[in-house]
């Protein structure tokens, strides 16, 4: 009896878990700030508010598993620089209170100015992006369960860019903003660990860095400080690079006028490099993009078309936004962006299970 | 061969005859013919013939005779061989065969119980006589006959037939003329490349309608036409009552008409009487307008043709959107002006910082289309765009930041690793720092600003004074506080641009970057140490480039 008692309590308990798990990844559902507030659309529909107070609240974000819900929120600057919050998507019960640089009584100074994003790494850890200066960004990382900072990575090109399953961070480095050219060492890490170039090498690092999507490289461009040959290359976690040539006909401002830099991606294992990194809405049919893809450690690159870059970026216009968001997530999506929009609600965060929307880091904001 | 006298012949009366040989006996000058004598004897057997009949003078050519008309006839085409005819005898018959009671003819001389008619001898192919037709004899055909009387033997006839005819009435005079106005003329200014249906009201218009040729007169219309300068264009339009007309003006490339002054013309023509009158109207040319950028946050904008004062309608029009970003300049009619005043004002406001607690924002490019409408033509769009920047403020690191040595230094963590209390002698310089410090200048910032105000920078590794005593941005200049900030190469490439910000400064140097400003943000530097971004504005900025770019385009609108 005893035992009969105990399966069926498994039972009961298996049947509710895949019931609860249905119930929570089906459909698409989003996340959206009005006024001071955060509020959620399920599946039916519904507006619902998670929060209820005058406190400044932004960007909140979907965790992973489309449960959790991570958003800051202000804070007395005597206290911290900003304030994490973790609720519960379906009762809003607040799961962590992080402060983000607090004030502490051994008079730790963060240079942070100010928090500029956050984004999910796993179910249990979570960044903050902090801003330096125009260069210089450091990212701290957090443990949900306790609020503790693991780890802070800096860096000096935007921002830390962790690997698909949030457990490496690249970063570049030695590029610090008041620093002369000539006292200039960029340099690429993984998890805080200068992994290229080598100590003899002077590069300039011309893209942010993009990981492959099983996580175990990070590709990005180079260039030759002396020579000015521009490669691609292709590191593991430790080390290992392998790189391959661009083109040397590749027109980059000498002068370092212009902003000569890569868009880098990663696609069935290739690697896609396009330059310039970013065309202007308004440039577009004016300035020719270029792409190159290879296998990493090719030669060469080979002249490719330009793989589709949906991710919502700062230039999009609120119809280009709705666009990537339709073709991510489907007419679905597309709704229930509106419906927001229509409410007055911004700064929206969609989630689904299946849909491509699944696969875009789980940052605020979108960029 | 004889000629049987037939019907006619029998007609005579015997009697007739004998009175008639009476009168030749006493009166030879009636005889026949060229004033002989005719010696019957000799004449046995006398042949007649007919070569058509006649008449001349003054008989209506087509023999049709009006009552109470008498005609000089001379009769023609007939001839007696060998010797002619004695006398003619003319007869007057009615569609009933009878003599006609309302013919008569002359001379006549008296024969016992009647008067014989006859014609006199004018050569051997013509008689002459004279005809009266009464008043108030009917309408029909007659017919009349000659009679050839040779010598009591034989005679012939011959007959042609007239008809009696009463004229119808004359026509009546034609109406006099009118004299025609124009008293309004609705819409009367029109805009090159529209159609109008204009409304002409006034007096005496004239239907049926032409649209003929202006310089051809047809009778009994009102002609309608646009005249300039020598050109001329006539509408197609219809006369609707004599006070109205509907007409069709287009003016379109078809016409050879011009922007400005103009005459309508209306006119009736009746048969060589001709009244017109005229209007003025007015062509105007297809609406322009024109914007200039009065200053960063206002906008003139000037339409032509100003027809404000008149009757006819004029607007402005806007249309804004966003190039890139979604957080950009709104746009809108300043105090005072609205769609209808010309010139108008636009006024541009920037965006609320939205993002949470006014922390620096993203801004983007918005463009705003404007266009001048008159009487339902538009200018062709003018376009510009505003770029609007989300502010941040920037320093460089200094001493004081840090705390003092020896106690009471900050804590500086970068990389999992901690910096705290003092370091002597770090690299080139000389005395005792706050660690934190040191390792901010080497680590974060690259450099920084001694208490004593002198800068150090990164140097192999180290930390050292820089070799002019300055630090530079990316670009090679000296920072100046409020008067540099750091951009985006994709927003603003190149370098010596100057922007002009909204509530920030003008003449501002873009001279520095670096990668964490992306898109529509700037980052403006303040001077040395943490305070002076303390509680900095982070606003929203209107922002125009100097020279422009793509991203950052000029105040000046092109």
């Amino acid at each position: 009896m005893k035992n009969q008692c105990k399966y069926f309590a498994m039972l009961l308990t298996f049947v509710l878990g895949i019931g609860y798990a249905f119930s929570q990844s089906a459909g698409i559902k989003v996340a959206y700030r009005k006024g001071n507030n955060i509020f959620t659309i399920d599946a039916d529909g519904q507006p619902k508010r998670l929060t209820d107070d005058s406190l400044s609240k932004g960007w909140p974000v979907w965790s992973k598993d489309g449960r959790k819900i991570a958003f800051l929120r202000e804070i007395n600057e005597t206290v911290a620089l900003d304030n994490l919050i973790i609720v519960d998507a379906e009762t809003g019960k607040t799961l962590a209170d992080i402060r983000i640089c607090p004030v502490t009584p051994d008079d730790e100074i963060y240079d942070v100015r100010y928090i500029q994003g956050i984004e999910w790494l796993t179910e249990d850890k979570i960044a903050a992006v902090g801003n330096v200066n125009p260069s210089t960004g450091q990212t701290f990382v957090y443990e949900l369960k306790t609020g503790k900072e693991l780890m802070d990575y800096p860096d000096d090109d935007g921002g830390a860019v962790f690997s698909p399953n949030g457990e490496h961070a690249a970063t570049e480095d030695g590029m610090q903003h008041w620093l002369s050219d000539a006292d200039r060492e960029p340099e690429l890490d993984i998890d805080n660990q200068r992994i290229y170039p080598a100590k003899s090498l002077h590069v300039s690092l011309l893209s942010v860095p993009a990981w492959s999507e099983n996580s175990q490289k990070v590709a990005f461009v180079a260039e030759d400080y002396l020579s000015n040959q521009i490669r691609v290359v292709v590191c593991k976690h430790k080390g290992d690079c392998l790189s391959t040539e661009l083109p040397a006909d590749i027109q980059t401002s000498g002068d370092n006028s212009q902003d000569a830099r890569f868009r880098v991606q990663w696609k069935e294992g290739r690697v896609f490099v396009t330059y310039p990194e970013v065309v202007l809405p308004q440039d577009q049919g004016t300035v020719q993009e270029s792409t190159w893809s290879l296998h990493p450690g090719d030669a060469t690159a080979v002249v490719s078309a330009t793989p589709p870059d949906l991710m919502p970026n700062v230039y999009d216009t609120p119809l280009t936004f709705e666009n990537k968001i339709q073709k991510l997530g489907g007419e679905k999506a597309l709704k229930l962006l509106k419906q927001v929009q229509k409410l007055g609600g911004i700064e929206p965060d969609l989630w689904c299970k299946d849909c491509a929307l699944a696969k875009l880091p789980r940052q605020a904001p979108m960029q | 061969m004889r000629k049987s006298l037939g019907k006619w012949g029998g007609a005579i009366p015997g009697p007739l005859l004998h009175a008639a040989t009476l009168l030749l006996l006493i009166s030879p000058t009636i005889c026949h013919a060229q004033g002989q004598f005719v010696n019957c004897d000799s004449v046995s057997d006398p042949q007649f013939y007919y070569n058509g009949f006649s008449f001349t003078g003054t008989q209506p050519a087509s023999n049709t005779w009006v009552p109470g008309q008498t005609y000089a006839v001379t009769a023609g085409g007939w001839g007696v061989s060998p010797a002619g005819c004695l006398y003619e005898v003319i007869r007057v018959y009615n569609p009933a065969g009878q003599i006609d009671p309302y013919v008569t003819t002359s001379p006549v001389f008296e024969a016992p119980g009647q008067l014989i008619p006859y014609a006199n001898y004018v050569d051997a192919t013509h008689t002459s006589f004279t005809l009266t037709v009464a008043s108030g004899a009917p309408d029909e055909t007659d017919i009349i006959q000659l009679v050839c009387e040779v010598c009591f033997l034989s005679a012939s006839e011959y007959k042609v037939q007239i008809s009696i005819q009463t004229p119808l009435p004359p026509p009546p005079p034609p109406p006099p003329c009118g004299t025609i106005t124009i008293d309004s003329v609705t819409p009367s200014t029109w805009t090159m490349g529209k159609t109008y249906q204009v409304t002409i009201t006034g007096t005496d218009f004239v239907a049926p309608s032409t649209s003929d040729d202006p310089t051809y007169c047809q009778q009994n219309v009102t002609r309608l036409w646009v005249e300039q300068g020598g050109n001329y264009y006539s509408p197609d339009f219809t006369v609707v009552s004599p006070t109205q007309i509907n007409a069709t003006i287009k003016m379109d490339a078809s016409t050879s008409l011009t922007a400005g002054s103009a005459t309508l013309w209306a006119e009736n023509c009746d048969d060589g009487c001709v009244t017109e009158t005229s209007v003025p109207v007015q062509i105007v040319s297809v609406p322009t307008i024109t914007l200039e950028r009065i200053d960063l946050m206002d906008v003139k904008a000037t339409g032509t043709p100003n027809v404000t004062g008149t009757s006819d309608t004029s607007a402005f029009k806007y249309l804004s959107v966003s190039a890139s970003g979604s957080t950009v300049a709104k746009i809108g009619y300043a105090s005072g002006s609205n769609a209808q005043s010309n010139p108008t004002f636009f006024q541009l406001t920037e965006p609320d910082n939205s993002c949470k607690g006014g922390k620096p924002c993203q801004g983007g490019l918005k463009t705003i289309t404007a266009s001048y409408t008159v009487d339902g033509v538009s200018s062709a769009d003018k376009s510009f765009n505003v770029p609007t920047f989300g502010m941040s403020c920037y320093n460089t690191t200094a001493e004081s930041d840090w705390g003092s040595p020896p106690n009471n230094c900050s804590v500086f963590r970068w990389k999992g690793t901690v910096y705290s209390g003092t370091v002597t002698n770090p690299g080139s310089l000389t005395g005792t720092y706050c660690e934190a410090f040191i390792a901010d200048v080497i680590r974060n910032a690259g450099s920084g600003v001694l208490n004593n105000g002198i800068a150090v920078q990164k140097v192999n590794g180290n930390i050292s004074q820089t070799p002019d005593g300055k630090i530079y941005t990316a670009d090679g200049t000296v920072p100046i506080p409020f008067q540099t900030v750091a951009r985006n190469r994709s927003i603003i490439p190149g370098k010596g641009v100057l922007i002009d910000l909204d509530q920030v400064g003008t003449g501002i140097h873009a001279d520095d970057i670096g990668g964490d400003i992306v898109g529509y943000r700037l980052d403006l530097y303040k001077g040395v140490g943490k305070p002076v971004c303390a509680h900095n504005d982070n606003v929203m900025a209107v922002g125009a480039c100097t020279p422009a770019t793509s991203g950052c385009p000029a105040s000046a609108i092109q």
